[in-house]
C-alpha cells in the first residue's frame, strides 16, 4: 500500500494533524478518537481541518522484509538495566521495546519521516489553496506515544533542512501547539546512548542530539533563533512508563523535558476507582444492589483518555 | 511534475530498439532451453502495482514572473522602512536585487524557477556544487548561477524580517497582498518538495515494500552493519539507498545435463542494486525487461549436483552470477564450466 498524504478542504484558518502511537492502524482506525476531538472542538468544529497521520503500514515493510527481532533484543536488555527496580524491569523493557526499533533502522526512521513530511506539506497546502498564507496558518500536533518520537524528529528535520520548505523562518511554518501525550523522546535518547555504537547514523538521530533535548528552531540570518512550536506541550500520566514514570515515580532518564515546556503530570490510577470516597460509594452501591462492586481496570497509556483529562485545555489552544 | 511521464515515454521508446538488439543477441549465444527456463522464471515474479509519487491534490495554478518577486520586496521593503529599521539586512536585500538587475528575468516564470531551485538542492545549505549546478536546468537556462542564488536570498531575507515588520504600519491583509508573489515562490517549491517526499517513498516502498526480495538473518545482520557506510546508507535528506548487501545460500539453482534436470545449491556473495526510475519495476513483461532490482556477485558451489549441499566444503568451484529482476543465472568454472539457473525465492523466511 503505498502513502498518500490525507487531503481536506479548509473552511476557516486551524488544523489539527493526530498523530498515534504504538499500533497496528491503518486508515479509518481511531474513529473514536477522531469523535473526541470533534466533540471537544464544539461548534467550531467546521473551521478546524483535522488530518490524521498512518505510518505503520511503512513499519509493517521492514519489519516483514528484516527479522529485527535479536536487534530489538538487545535494546530491551540495555532498558532493563536501566530500570532500577529488577521485578518490573524486564516486563517494562519489555512493553517499551516496541517503540525502540526505528531507531535502529535508518532507513525505516527516514521512511517514516518522511511520510510525515509529505502529510505536514500537504497540510499546508490545502490550508493556501483555501486562501490561508502560511504565515496564518494555525497548525497543531496532537502526538501520542512513539507518534511523539516522529514529531520530534520530523520537527527538528525541517528546522534543519531548507529542501523541505518548513523552515519556522525563512518558509514562515509556525506551528501554533505541539502536543506531545506518554512522550518517550528521552526514553528513546537514553537507551539509544545506552546502545552506542549500535545506533546507526546517530548525527541523523535528532533526539540523540544536543546536551538536552530542546525545541526545534531555525537561525535567522542576523542570529536570532526562530522555534518552530509557539506552544511545546508535554502530558503524561505518574502511572504511564512510556512517558517516563514507573508507579507514580518519574523517571529523569525516561520523562521528557525540554527547555520553554509546558509540563502535565496527569494523576492515574490503576483502576476506574480514583479516590477513597469514590469506593465507599461504589461498596455502598453494591451491598444495596446485591451485585458485584463494578471497578475496571485502566490503561495508563491510553490516548483517548489523555484527551478527554484535557478536552478543556485542549480546546482552548487550537482555538486560541 | 506533468512532463514527466511525457519524458518517461520517450526514454522508452529510444530503448526498444536497443532491448530488441540485446534479447537477439542473447537468443543467439545462449542455448535455447536456458533462455526458455529464464523467460518463464522471471514471468514468475509477482507483479509490481505501479506508483507514481504524486501529490494527493494539485496546487492551486500558480502565475507571476520573478519580475512580480523581485516588485514585491522592493514594495515591501518600502512600506516597512526596513533601510531604517534594519539597515543592514536591507543593505543585504539590497545586493541581491541589484544582481537580478537583467531585464530578460522579468518574464521568467515563477513555477519553473521554483522547480528548477528545487532540482538543485539536495541539502538546505547553500553550497558550491548547489549553485554550480543551477544553471543545469534547460527551464531556466537564463538564469545564471550567480542570479538563482541571489533570488533564492531575495524570498529568504524578506520573509524572514519583512512580515513582522509590514504589520506594524499596515494590515494583515495588506501585508499578504504585498507579499503574495515570494509567498507563491514559496508555495510552488513547497509543492515540488511534497513531490519528492512522494518519491522518496516511493523507492523505499520499491526497495522495502511487499514486493521487495525479503532479507535472510545473515544478510540482516550484513545490511545493518551496510547502512552506516555511504553507499548503503540513506542520504542525509532521506533519500534511500540504491544498495543492498546479498549473502544466500540458494538450494534451487537448476542445469541440465544428459538431458536430465539437476539441482544445485550456491552460495551467493554480492551486491543488489534497485532501479528506481520511471517505468522499472512494473509488472508483467515490462518487469521483465526492466526490473525493480538487479544483482551481481561471486557464486560458489560444491563439487557435486545436489540440493542442500554445503557449497563451502568439498572440491568446490567459484563463478558468477546475475540476477535480472527475479530470473537468476550462476556460471561456475572448474572441470566443465556450467551454466545454472533459478528464480529469486525465499524458501524458509529469513533462512534461505
Amino acid at each position: 500500500m503505498s502513502f498518500t498524504p490525507q487531503t481536506r478542504i479548509w473552511t476557516g484558518k486551524r488544523a489539527v494533524l493526530l498523530v498515534h502511537g504504538i499500533g497496528n492502524s491503518r486508515p479509518g482506525d481511531y474513529a473514536d478518537l477522531l469523535h473526541s476531538v470533534e466533540t471537544l472542538l464544539g461548534p467550531n468544529r467546521d473551521d478546524v481541518a483535522l488530518y490524521q497521520l498512518f505510518y505503520d503500514h511503512i513499519n509493517d515493510w521492514f519489519v516483514q522484509k528484516t527479522d529485527a527481532s535479536a536487534l530489538l533484543d538487545q535494546a530491551t536488555a540495555a532498558l532493563a538495566q536501566q530500570i532500577d527496580d529488577p521485578e518490573i524491569g524486564a516486563t517494562v523493557a519489555g512493553y517499551i521495546g516496541d517503540i525502540l526499533w526505528p531507531v535502529l533502522s535508518t532507513s525505516a526512521r527516514s521512511a517514516v519521516r518522511e511520510a510525515y513530511l509529505a502529510q505536514l506539506k500537504q497540510i499546508i497546502l490545502d490550508g493556501d489553496n483555501a486562501g490561508v498564507p502560511v504565515r496564518r496558518q494555525q497548525l497543531t500536533i496532537i502526538a501520542h506515544s512513539l507518534g511523539c518520537f516522529h514529531t520530534y524528529e520530523a520537527l527538528h528535520h525541517t528546522a534543519k533542512y531548507g529542501t523541505h520548505i518548513l523552515q519556522p523562518s525563512t518558509h514562515e511554518v509556525r506551528f501554533a501547539n505541539v502536543i506531545f501525550m506518554a512522550s518517550p523522546v528521552q526514553l528513546i535518547r537514553s537507551v539509544a546512548e545506552r546502545l552506542g555504537s549500535l545506533v546507526p547514523n546517530r548525527r541523523w538521530l535528532e533526539t540523540v542530539q544536543g546536551d538536552t533535548l530542546h525545541i526545534p528552531f531555525e537561525t535567522r540570518d542576523d542570529r536570532e533563533q526562530i522555534q518552530s512550536v509557539r506552544n511545546w506541550v508535554s502530558i503524561t500520566g505518574n502511572l504511564d512508563p512510556v512517558g517516563g514514570h514507573f508507579f507514580r515515580k518519574r523517571a529523569d532518564w525516561a520523562y521528557m523535558q525540554v527547555d520553554g515546556q509546558h509540563s502535565f503530570i496527569d494523576q492515574q490510577f490503576p483502576t476506574d476507582v480514583t479516590s477513597k470516597a469514590d469506593l465507599i460509594a461504589r461498596l455502598r452501591a453494591s451491598k444495596l444492589t446485591g451485585d458485584a462492586p463494578t471497578i475496571s481496570p485502566q490503561d495508563p497509556h491510553a490516548w483517548g483518555a489523555y484527551i478527554e483529562r484535557h478536552t478543556t485545555k485542549l480546546r482552548d489552544w487550537i482555538l486560541a | 511534475m506533468s512532463a514527466e511521464p511525457m519524458r518517461s515515454a520517450q526514454n522508452s521508446a529510444a530503448h526498444r530498439p536497443f532491448s530488441q538488439r540485446l534479447c537477439q543477441c542473447v537468443r543467439q549465444r545462449v542455448p535455447r532451453q536456458v533462455w526458455i527456463a529464464c523467460a518463464v522464471l522471471s514471468t514468475l515474479g509477482a507483479a509490481v502495482a505501479p506508483c507514481v509519487a504524486q501529490p494527493a491534490t494539485a496546487a492551486r495554478p500558480l502565475t507571476g514572473t520573478v519580475g512580480d518577486l523581485i516588485q514585491s520586496a522592493r514594495a515591501s521593503a518600502r512600506v516597512a522602512r526596513f533601510a531604517d529599521t534594519m539597515p543592514q539586512q536591507f543593505e543585504r536585500l539590497q545586493r541581491q536585487l541589484d544582481a537580478l538587475g537583467r531585464s530578460t528575468l522579468d518574464t521568467l516564470p515563477i513555477g519553473a524557477v521554483a522547480r528548477a531551485s528545487m532540482a538543485s538542492r539536495e541539502s538546505g545549505r547553500a553550497s558550491f556544487l548547489r549553485v554550480a549546478r543551477w544553471n543545469s536546468s534547460e527551464t531556466v537556462a537564463l538564469l545564471t548561477p550567480g542570479e538563482g542564488a541571489a533570488l533564492d536570498s531575495v524570498a529568504r531575507i524578506t520573509l524572514q524580517f519583512l512580515p513582522e515588520l509590514l504589520e506594524l504600519r499596515v494590515s494583515a491583509d495588506s501585508t499578504d497582498a504585498l507579499l503574495a508573489p515570494i509567498s507563491a515562490f514559496n508555495r510552488a517549491r513547497l509543492t515540488e518538495s511534497l513531490a519528492q517526499s512522494l518519491e522518496k517513498l516511493r523507492r523505499y516502498e520499491r526497495k522495502f515494500g511487499p514486493q521487495s526480495p525479503k532479507l535472510n538473518a545473515a544478510e540482516v545482520a550484513l545490511n545493518f552493519v551496510a547502512q552506516s557506510v555511504p553507499p548503503f546508507r540513506p542520504g542525509a535528506d532521506g533519500w534511500p539507498s540504491a544498495f543492498e548487501v546479498i549473502a544466500s545460500y540458494v538450494p534451487t539453482y537448476l542445469t541440465e545435463r544428459d538431458g536430465r534436470v539437476q539441482a544445485w545449491t550456491v552460495l551467493e556473495a554480492g551486491l543488489r542494486r534497485y532501479s528506481f526510475g520511471d517505468g522499472w519495476g512494473k509488472g508483467g513483461w515490462a518487469g521483465v525487461l526492466r526490473p525493480g532490482h538487479v544483482s551481481a556477485g561471486l557464486a560458489m558451489v560444491n563439487g557435486s549436483a545436489g540440493a542442500m549441499r554445503e557449497p563451502w566444503r568439498g572440491d568446490n568451484r567459484l563463478g558468477a552470477f546475475l540476477a535480472w529482476g527475479s530470473a537468476k543465472i550462476a556460471v561456475v568454472g572448474g572441470a566443465g564450466p556450467r551454466v545454472l539457473i533459478t528464480r529469486q525465492v525465499q524458501l524458509i523466511p529469513f533462512v534461505f
